[in-house]
């Protein structure tokens, strides 16, 4: 696990990601210009993201107003990267999407990997919460037992927030992300 | 015996079928008292049955005062009502008199200090009427705060002293919560506060772009 309050290791700043022309990308210049919430999804099309995306989708205008960017990464290919961006309406300037094919980011950010996280008890039951919701569970369009993440990076590159999910529907709270967001950037205002 | 059972039951149905939770538990309450009345003329009945029955009573009735309540129009004053249709429109009536109620209401004279530079803060403010003055060294004009802006928030969010001194420009009147009991009312209340971090978002974007 990634420890807070301390630089991003430097394989995590140093991977690259494609977006989805397949153009790569250090996932470093997603910090370089202010602080972003970066979050890691299973694979594209699965349920428990999907129900992610959706939560985040609402506190992403009031994320920018303070200047923190937003940033999803998943693992399958850019084609399916592109398919994810507009089923989720995620082709606005507050978020940008990319994909870790390598799973070099998702490995530097050192966070979980399970099959039990996957088709486990808890799982099959956040599955059916989902599916409840709305949120269907597609083929898998990535790394199937990876489990998803949420950072928050300063512009310094300093960890700020780490969320290691355990299991499909696990995700961080975005009420602890946006306080993160909010005590990181008043701490900037005051000089702190 | 068999006629208040069977109208009991269909009660019980047609609760199952009611969309609205007020009505069901109406009709429930309803359909508890005919099992009651079935018990009765049957001569009575088992022990453990009248006691679940009574069970079942008393959540209804208790659940069903609590909808009541709950459904009653909330009438706020003026200077709340300026809240719920401004800064905190995405909160619920019931739920800003909650947040409000959860503080204490404080007035402050023309030209008192609010705030000092550099003293210990551990309560946030809200503006509820009147004018409050931002006096920050070095900068070029004094910033004025009207209301539902908050006093005091970046202390609030970072535990940092205040770095400037808030005078009340006009009579002023402010809710105010120490830091504990408001962090630990928005812990207990997760819609008020994603409510009041929009706000403090929107506050903080004002004071990131001076």
């Amino acid at each position: 696990m990634l420890a807070v309050g301390q630089p991003v290791p430097a394989a995590l700043a140093d991977a690259e990601v494609l977006d989805t022309g397949g153009a790569r990308h250090r996932v470093a210049t997603r910090w370089a210009d202010g602080d972003v919430v970066l979050v890691f999804v299973r694979h594209f099309a699965c349920a428990g993201c999907a129900e992610h995306v959706a939560a985040l989708r609402p506190r992403l205008g009031e994320l920018a107003a303070i200047g923190v960017g937003v940033t999803i990464v998943g693992s399958g290919n850019p084609d399916q990267l592109a398919a994810f961006v507009d089923r989720e309406q995620l082709a606005r300037p507050e978020v940008a999407c990319f994909t870790d094919p390598t799973l070099a980011a998702y490995r530097a950010s050192e966070l979980a990997r399970s099959k039990w996280g996957t088709i486990g008890p808890r799982a099959l039951g956040q599955l059916a919460l989902a599916r409840l919701a709305g949120f269907k569970n597609g083929a898998v369009e990535g790394d199937h037992d990876q489990q998803g993440g949420t950072l928050y990076v300063t512009r310094a590159g300093v960890l700020a927030y780490y969320h290691r999910a355990k299991s499909l529907g696990d995700r961080a709270p975005l009420v602890d992300v946006v306080d993160c967001a909010l005590a990181t950037r008043a701490a900037e205002a005051v000089g702190a | 015996m068999t006629i208040a059972f069977h109208v009991s039951n269909a009660l019980y149905l047609i609760s199952y079928a009611v969309k609205d939770i007020l009505w069901l538990r109406v009709v429930a309450v309803v359909a508890n008292v005919m099992t009651f009345v079935a018990i009765w003329a049957g001569g009575g009945a088992s022990v453990a049955s009248f006691a679940w029955q009574t069970v079942f009573f008393v959540i209804n009735v208790a659940r069903l005062v609590q909808l009541i309540v709950e459904r009653r129009p909330v009438r706020l004053s003026p200077e709340l009502q300026r809240l719920a249709d401004g800064a905190f429109r995405h909160l619920r009536p019931r739920e800003l008199l909650r947040l409000v109620a959860a503080g204490e209401i404080r007035d402050h004279e023309a030209g008192e200090r609010v705030i000092a530079t550099g003293d210990r803060l551990d309560t946030l403010a809200l503006v509820l009427a009147g004018t409050a003055r931002v006096e920050l060294a070095g900068a070029p004009a004094p910033v004025q705060l009207a209301h539902g802006a908050f006093l005091g928030e970046l202390a609030y969010l970072t535990g940092k002293p205040p770095a400037a001194d808030v005078v009340a420009a006009t009579a002023l009147r402010v809710v105010r919560w120490p830091h504990a009991t408001l962090r630990a009312y928005l812990e207990a209340n997760p819609d008020t506060r994603t409510a009041v971090q929009a706000v403090l978002a929107a506050d903080l974007a004002t004071k990131l772009r001076r």
